[in-house]
């Protein structure tokens, strides 16, 4: 019992911590959101009301209290700009984020191993050298140029031009 | 035999491991050359025109601007550096202190809230955090190497902390507690040399590490913000490999793979030097 | 060794994988859907984040409102200079003698779309009264408007309106209902650009209901009366369909303002005397990325397209006036729209180490200074490199979409001139020792950044040293505007997008009284400037008006407050199956309803290359 008490207390601990970090890294020093809602020539009163209105004067306790509120709840609010629910969007855009990621880290992961223990199997062999070779080029190689690399092969006519 | 002269002759027969320290040896000397001001000092002057090709003036060509490819190349080679090297020593050694301690005092408060902060740090995704940090501390000059730096600690205070449980209970450290000399220099002067190995290897992996991140923080503006950088000519070059232009591209991006190649294989050779249960066979 | 490596191959191979399947599919529907309905689909560089219009400051969000909403004026289809035409109004306001009591009657029979917010939701008739409650929004601090300055302090009680609580039912003096069909409006004092100022999405009508029935989510559901009504909206695309309750108005070439001679290539005559909107339904593709935007667009995907920069090389064959490649020639017309903006580099007048010093000799070199740097600025080297060429450069702050601009004025505020500016800097004592730290700002992004590369080099050349111009780096656009705007920020670039085609809107830039955080973010303030601005913003277009205008510009010019300008040239290409004249400026989004997707342009093959400048 103590132990699980203990335990419950550990995990309880690691989530405010990371709540705290996350509030004051992305919310309290995060994007403000303020000079992109003001319009052309906007007074110093126009710019307080929108700080008001997104809850910018608030003090740090009172906003890291409404975040945890919101993150408790699962009522994310509604979208600064277009006023629809936070919720709705994100039931909108993680399906389809999911349906981009999971097949790929599942195939990646699925080779990885296959390739991991094949390597391990021969070990010595000149497949073992072929596959760490390979996958340290692999991880020397940023994911930056991947991904240009990737936009020149199938949309440029310097590449496949697969979509022309 | 010595264990550092075991080791050495060991990286020594390492084909492999050598080449990488040759390689990082001579980016390395470039970087000095390049901080001495023997080459590379006009990245940033507009002379040439528009993405002029390869030349004996420009070796590498131009960029939109009319700088030349070549001198930015190099100049980044120092930026590179510069990042590695301090994200690596600082993050290296912030994780010894931490492990250390950690590992010393283990199972009391200290080590609960060592293990507290890393575990709270450990839960949030890298990149996510690192663009979180580096973006709330926009403008200031070492923003970037903050944000690595926070997160780089915490795999290596696991491994110093393990290795310092293991090592509290040996008898020299026994013995020299028995003398009643003070903990810190116990720790300092018996502990953490004998985490030498370890920490090596993490400096190496954190190094590999920091340049990669610099080119994802550059390309998305929350890098380097004065001078040039590989990840700053990856970001300016994906505008120019849509209209043709690879120079600017193709400079940037096999420098940073040689480099990193050089000390992934460097690392991995350490690796094997210093842990004979690797390369038993 | 390490098994994490070998999962970190793998993911590379899977992620090439994926991304190659994941670009292929989608779209292949709309093709097909043509033959039953005509559809036009359009794409834009960037996407609204709201529909309610008063939200509608930049020109995604504006297209948009103009199309769901009507505005009581919107401009003439073709006319070019733009020109006003009446659009829920019956015609051009009537004008009180002393300029001051606008009175304006809207077309009978115009309903808002059915819709739930509407007892039975059937839509009910638009009323005078609907327009005075959506310029009250304007003011109520709820809305998070943003197009409040267009009528601050001109409105009498509208202010006084907003300060007692913004309750919707008092009224404001100035601001009244006569009736079902007439609104007037009293103004404190003239400002005869208020017709313009009722074109603009700001002014659309919104029905109250609806804002009250959908709350905060009112600026996805939008219910209004203009030509299309949304169907879809989210952060990639809009589809809009044809509202088929809309007014039945002839379309008119001759009201339109068509002129035979640059606009007949366009196929737009056969639609004289048909209905708008023509087209049944049109779909709006969001896409920031350039390279993903043009592609879709040569791959069929897209009708219009404003080309990115990046691809004028491949796409244009000659610059002046633009062509097109012939390929290009035989499947789109082009039209090479001139924007109605600026983008210019202001000095902070605030910033005693660049700007006004209470200490009269200082003041003399900081202003010397700050020549040296204007005439050491290479404005065809910055037009090459970033426009292509085909930018207008002009001096001073009255841009070529103005109607004011003059043509043949005095160039040497952008010629440069290296002599003059050496000479300048060492007869005021100013030495690479002792010029003071630059400081530039700009949100950390490609181009940007390499403006301000460019721009070090040019001073580099009358011996600034460059480690004396520093960058001043911001993540995003948001975070810049706060600098800037808290003027902390020595040397800042920004673009302006006229409202309205008259030059009061750019001369406003640098009006003392607007200094930051209003758009005079140089914080200039010349009392010269100000007194003529006070008298020429009450005075009707006239040549008066204009001389007036043409001495703010010039004095501006000779104080060296800004580096400016140059008028970016839009290049945009559209099918040659469709019959319209698309507008980025200030015709803007009122072109949709006038898109004709259902016929052929005539003899679209022959005519090669040679297209008209609007």
């Amino acid at each position: 019992m103590a132990y699980l008490l203990r335990k419950s207390l550990h995990g309880l601990l690691l989530i405010l911590g990371v709540t705290l970090i996350s509030f004051v890294l992305m919310v309290w020093f995060g994007p403000d959101q303020t000079y992109s809602l003001i319009g052309k020539n906007a007074t110093a009163e126009q710019i307080e009301d929108v700080r008001h209105a997104l809850g910018y004067d608030q003090p740090f306790i009172t906003r890291y209290a409404d975040y945890l509120i919101e993150l408790f709840t699962l009522n994310l609010g509604a979208s600064n700009s277009s006023g629809e629910p936070v919720n709705r969007i994100l039931a909108r855009t993680i399906p389809v984020s999911l349906a981009l990621m999971i097949p790929g880290f599942v195939l990646g992961n699925l080779l990885g191993i296959a390739l991991g223990l094949l390597a391990a199997h021969r070990r010595g062999q000149w497949s073992d050298r072929v596959i760490s070779g390979l996958s340290v080029g692999g991880m020397s190689i940023s994911f930056l140029i991947i991904i240009i690399v990737f936009q020149v092969l199938l949309s440029t006519p310097y590449g496949l031009n697969l979509f022309p | 035999m010595s264990a550092g002269s075991r080791i050495w002759e060991r990286l020594r027969k390492d084909r492999t491991g050598l080449t990488g320290l040759a390689i990082v040896g001579i980016f390395l000397a470039l970087a000095i050359g390049v901080w001495l001001g023997f080459f590379g000092q006009g990245w940033s002057a507009a002379d040439g025109g528009r993405w002029e090709p390869m030349s004996p003036e420009f070796w590498f060509g131009t960029n939109l601007l009319g700088q030349d490819i070549f001198q930015r190349s190099i100049f980044s080679v120092r930026t590179a550096f510069e990042i590695g090297l301090i994200v690596a020593v600082v993050s290296t050694s912030l994780g010894a202190l931490l492990g250390a301690l950690a590992g010393w005092y283990s199972h009391t408060w200290v080590d609960g809230t060592i293990l507290w902060v890393k575990g709270v740090l450990d839960s949030i995704p890298f990149y996510l955090f690192v663009a979180a940090v580096a973006y709330a501390l926009q403008g200031k000059p070492w923003a970037m190497h903050v944000a690595m730096i926070a997160t780089f600690w915490t795999t290596t205070s696991r491994l110093v902390r393990g290795e310092v449980m293991k090592i509290k209970s040996r008898e020299f450290i026994l013995s020299a507690r028995a003398i009643g000399l003070p903990d810190f220099v116990i720790l300092l002067r018996h502990v953490l040399p004998n985490t030498l190995h370890i920490l090596l290897v993490q400096a190496s992996i954190a190094f590999v590490a920091a340049i990669k991140t610099e080119v994802i923080l550059s390309f998305l503006g929350l890098g380097v913000q004065d001078g040039v950088s590989w990840g700053l000519m990856l970001a300016e070059s994906t505008q120019e490999v849509l209209a043709g232009h690879f120079n600017n591209f193709l400079a940037a991006s096999v420098m940073l793979f040689m480099l990193l190649m050089g000390f992934n294989m460097l690392a991995d050779a350490l690796q094997d030097a210093f842990d004979p249960r690797r390369s038993a066979e | 060794m390490n098994p994490r490596r070998y999962r970190l191959a793998g993911i590379w191979l899977t992620l090439a994988a994926a991304l190659t399947l994941a670009s292929c599919d989608e779209r292949q529907e709309s093709r097909a859907q043509r033959a039953d309905f005509s559809i036009y689909r359009h794409s834009m560089d960037g996407a609204p984040s709201s529909l309610d219009p008063a939200q509608a400051s930049h020109l995604y969000a504006n297209f948009l409102a103009v199309n769901l909403y009507d505005t009581l004026y919107r401009y003439k289809y073709l006319a070019r200079p733009y020109q006003l035409a009446p659009n829920l109004a019956d015609d051009l306001p009537r004008v009180s003698a002393d300029g001051l009591i606008y009175t304006i009657r809207i077309k009978p029979g115009v309903y808002f779309i059915d819709d739930p917010a509407f007892p039975d939701g059937k839509g009910r008739a638009v009323r005078a009264a609907d327009f005075v409650y959506s310029l009250k929004r304007q003011f109520d601090p709820d809305t998070k408007a943003q197009g409040t300055w267009l009528w601050q302090g001109r409105i009498v009680g509208l202010d006084e309106w907003k300060e007692n609580g913004s309750d919707y039912d008092e009224d404001v003096p100035g601001l009244k209902a006569l009736d079902d069909r007439t609104v007037q409006i009293q103004l404190i004092s003239p400002f005869p650009q208020l017709t313009h100022t009722l074109a603009q999405g700001f002014s659309a009508i919104v029905p109250r209901e609806a804002v009250d029935f959908y709350g905060p989510e009112f600026a996805i559901h939008p219910v209004g009366s203009g030509p299309y009504k949304l169907q879809l909206f989210n952060s990639a695309s809009a589809v809009l369909v044809r509202n088929t309750g809309f007014r039945k108005e002839p379309f008119s070439l001759e009201a339109e303002g068509f002129t035979p001679e640059s606009q007949s290539r366009f196929g737009l005559e056969p639609l004289e005397g048909r209905m708008p909107p023509f087209t049944d339904r049109i779909e709006i593709e969001f896409i920031a990325e350039d390279a993903a935007r043009w592609n879709a667009f040569i791959a069929g995907e897209l009708d219009f397209i404003k080309v990115p920069v990046s691809q004028f090389d491949q796409v244009l064959a000659s610059r002046e006036p633009p062509t097109l490649t012939p390929a290009l020639a035989a499947k789109y017309y082009l039209g090479a729209n001139l924007e109605s903006g600026f983008v210019h580099t202001d000095f902070n007048m605030d910033d005693q180490r660049i700007g006004y010093h209470p200490d009269p000799d200082q003041d003399a070199r900081n202003k010397a200074l700050r020549c040296a740097i204007t005439k050491a600025f290479d404005w065809p080297k910055r037009n090459e490199i970033f426009y292509y060429g085909i930018g207008q450069v002009f001096p001073g702050i009255i841009p070529p979409a103005a109607a004011e601009f003059q043509k043949d004025q005095d160039a040497s505020a952008v010629t440069r001139d290296l002599d003059g500016a050496r000479d300048l800097l060492s007869k005021f004592g100013w030495n690479a020792g002792n010029l003071p730290i630059l400081e530039y700002g700009f949100p950390s992004h490609v181009t940007e950044r390499q403006m301000f590369e460019q721009f070090r080099s040019f001073m580099s050349d009358i011996g600034y040293p460059e480690d004396k111009i520093r960058s001043l780096t911001y993540a995003t656009y948001g975070d810049y505007a706060r600098a800037f705007l808290n003027r902390e920020v020595m040397l800042a670039t920004t673009g302006w997008t006229m409202d309205y085609p008259d030059a009061q809107n750019t001369v406003q830039l640098f009006f003392g009284p607007n200094s930051s955080p209003g758009s005079n973010s140089a914080n200039y303030d010349n009392e010269e400037f100000n007194r003529l601005y006070r008298a020429s913003s009450t005075m009707q277009p006239s040549p008066m008006r204009t001389a007036m205008y043409r001495n703010m510009n010039r004095i501006v010019i000779d104080d060296c407050a800004t580096i400016s300008g140059i008028s970016r040239t839009l290049i945009l290409l559209w099918d040659r199956d469709l019959a319209m004249l698309p507008d980025r400026s200030f015709v803007g989004g009122f072109f949709f309803r006038f898109v004709d997707s259902g016929k052929a342009g005539p003899a679209a093959a022959e005519d090669s290359g040679r297209e008209a400048t609007q």
